[in-house]
């Protein structure tokens, strides 16, 4: 069998190699890419699921005058940057920590790395547990620090319930995080350090002079990767919150759920369309402009 | 600093460092912990160890949630979308590897597009088209959402991958007289084998943990994967912790298993993604 050998043509040979892009391309485009396309379009009606009917921007317009809508990207942005800053450092100083080879280090990169091969939902779970207002670890660890007056309800207070859903993803993601710093920092040239030292780069200058420019290409990543999903952030929310208090934690992906699927959904389902194709420009926009930011930090050197 | 002061504060350093770790693991030994407790002894002393072990809970979770069912369930699912996806993901990287025109970059670049689309995007157009279809509550519906959303992470990382397969082999094949098809399946997949294993690791745990999709789309509960499984009966036994709990650990445990045998590839496998991208 050597199709491309079967005709003389060049024509069978570029036909044999689309044939190993197809069956993966077909699927992706029926599947991921179609809808998202049809998505487009119907954000510019009022689709309800049965019935569609051509209203131009109204979307658009109805979506930059609800205040319910601008929270939702307001506290995704929030959340964004809060836990890309908080998982990046974390996971930085991790790294800087468990770089070193020592006796149990090995276990301890997986202890660390282990919560971000869990569901969410599952960590979702525990969380709540442990945030529990009366049988919570966390009030019940305050009640024993004789404390009680920090006691809150965690998930349902308007000002923690954003933290916790920040941290909460910050724990289970940071040593998704120091693995990337991990390899980054392994790939400096240790005679860097000598030549450092010699020039008198020690303690924390050491870290501003060599080893932050060097871990450029890990920065880069680890930073689009947690603008990527953060910016999608859902699964937290759905998880602990549902969105509450009121709208407070609503992020704009929970919000098109909620839109669409929703106990109290309203079927606007061309509504939503219009909200995730804002939140894919965003997305768009946020990854080319850190991408080039970023990578030119990294030529720079 | 002497020797000896410095020995200390290595033994300082690492002492600190399990303290941490100890802290950091605090939310998964709780779960365990949890799981074997009475339901009294949980309400009366949530974070205490426990004074008597019980494993009710487990039987009863095994019951609710239907385990073997939804285990099953899971493995259908799982292994026929990783299967495929690795071998027509593999085949798709290979032409825009080994293809590097304008044309099979464009089609890299679409791809990689799909990395950055909010599943939001796709979400209700993709319920209609599973509707028009009939294929809502079935198992090749929902194979085929998998099939697609994990096509871009696949294609992206095999074509770091197949970069790195020496050209030499293959035009080797090529005079030996195989075809195109040959060489690809008789030389490059084996040569890509670890990688495989990473990619198709990633991806097992992508649908081991997803519940949002089978959620939508498979409504039939006698069809529901493990992770969603639970998700529906946390809904009915609402605050019933320990049951919960035990059902996080059957789930949690075979994860846990393939993660210490796997580790090396998981590890390899996000770095991969990381340095060749």
């Amino acid at each position: 069998m050597k199709p491309y050998r079967l005709g003389r043509f060049k024509l069978g040979y570029e036909l044999g190699w689309l044939l190993f892009l197809l069956p993966a391309l077909i699927f992706y485009l029926c599947f991921s890419l179609f809808p998202m396309l049809s998505s487009a379009y119907y954000s510019f009606t009022d689709w309800n699921g049965v019935t569609s009917k051509f209203i131009g921007m109204d979307n658009y317009a109805e979506m930059f005058a609800d205040r319910m809508i601008l929270t939702a990207f307001w506290n995704t942005a929030q959340f964004t940057v809060t836990i890309t800053v908080l998982q990046n450092l974390f996971g930085l100083l991790l790294a800087l920590l468990l770089v070193r080879r020592f006796a149990g280090v090995n276990f301890m990169r997986s202890m660390f790395f282990l919560p971000s091969i869990f569901s969410t939902l599952l960590i979702g779970y525990v969380w709540s547990f442990m945030l529990e207002p009366n049988i919570g670890v966390v009030n019940n660890l305050l009640a024993s620090l004789h404390l009680e007056r920090l006691q809150v309800g965690w998930l349902s207070d308007p000002f923690w319930a954003k933290w916790v859903i920040s941290l909460v993803t910050t724990w289970q993601f940071m040593g998704y995080s120091m693995v990337i710093y991990i390899a980054g920092l392994q790939s400096i040239n240790q005679e860097l350090y000598e030549y450092g030292q010699l020039e008198g780069a020690i303690g924390f200058k050491k870290f501003i002079q060599i080893t932050f420019p060097l871990v450029a290409p890990a920065f880069t990543i680890n930073i689009v990767l947690s603008l990527i999903g953060n910016l999608q952030i859902f699964n937290q929310i759905y998880v602990l919150t549902g969105g509450g208090p009121g709208y407070r934690t609503e992020s704009v992906a929970s919000m098109i759920y909620h839109l669409g699927f929703g106990s109290g959904g309203s079927g606007r389902w061309g509504y939503g369309s219009a909200m995730s194709i804002v939140l894919f420009l965003f997305i768009l926009l946020l990854t080319t402009v850190s991408v080039t930011l970023l990578r030119r930090r990294e030529v720079e050197l | 600093m002497t020797a000896a002061n410095r020995r200390l504060a290595d033994y300082a350093r690492r002492a600190l460092l399990w303290a941490l770790c100890i802290v950091n693991l605090y939310p998964v030994l709780l779960v365990l912990i949890s799981s074997v407790k009475t339901k009294r002894d949980l309400s009366i002393s949530p974070y205490g160890l426990p004074k008597a072990l019980t494993f009710e809970y487990f039987s009863a979770a095994f019951r609710t949630m239907h385990y073997f069912r939804s285990l099953g369930n899971t493995a259908l699912i799982g292994f026929v979308s990783i299967a495929v996806t690795a071998t027509i993901g593999a085949m798709a990287a290979y032409a825009i590897a080994r293809r590097a025109n304008r044309f099979y970059n464009a089609m890299y670049l679409l791809f990689l597009a799909g990395l950055i689309i909010p599943f939001q995007m796709t979400m209700i157009p993709l319920y209609k088209i599973m509707l028009t279809f009939r294929l809502i509550s079935t198992y090749h519906g929902i194979i085929f959402i998998y099939l697609a959303a994990l096509a871009p992470f696949t294609v992206f990382l095999l074509s770091g991958f197949v970069k790195s397969v020496p050209r030499e082999l293959e035009e080797a094949a090529r005079i030996d007289g195989c075809g195109l098809y040959g060489t690809f399946f008789r030389i490059v997949l084996p040569l890509l084998k670890p990688a495989l294993l990473t990619v198709s690791i990633l991806n097992l745990f992508t649908i081991w943990n997803d519940f949002l999709m089978p959620m939508l789309y498979l409504q039939d509960s006698a069809k529901l994967t493990i992770t969603v499984q639970l998700a529906s009966f946390q809904g009915m036994y609402f605050n019933d912790w320990s049951l919960i709990f035990a059902g996080v650990c059957m789930i949690v445990f075979p994860m846990i298993v393939v993660y210490l045998f796997a580790q090396r590839f998981i590890i390899e496998g996000i770095t991969a993604g990381a340095v060749k991208g």
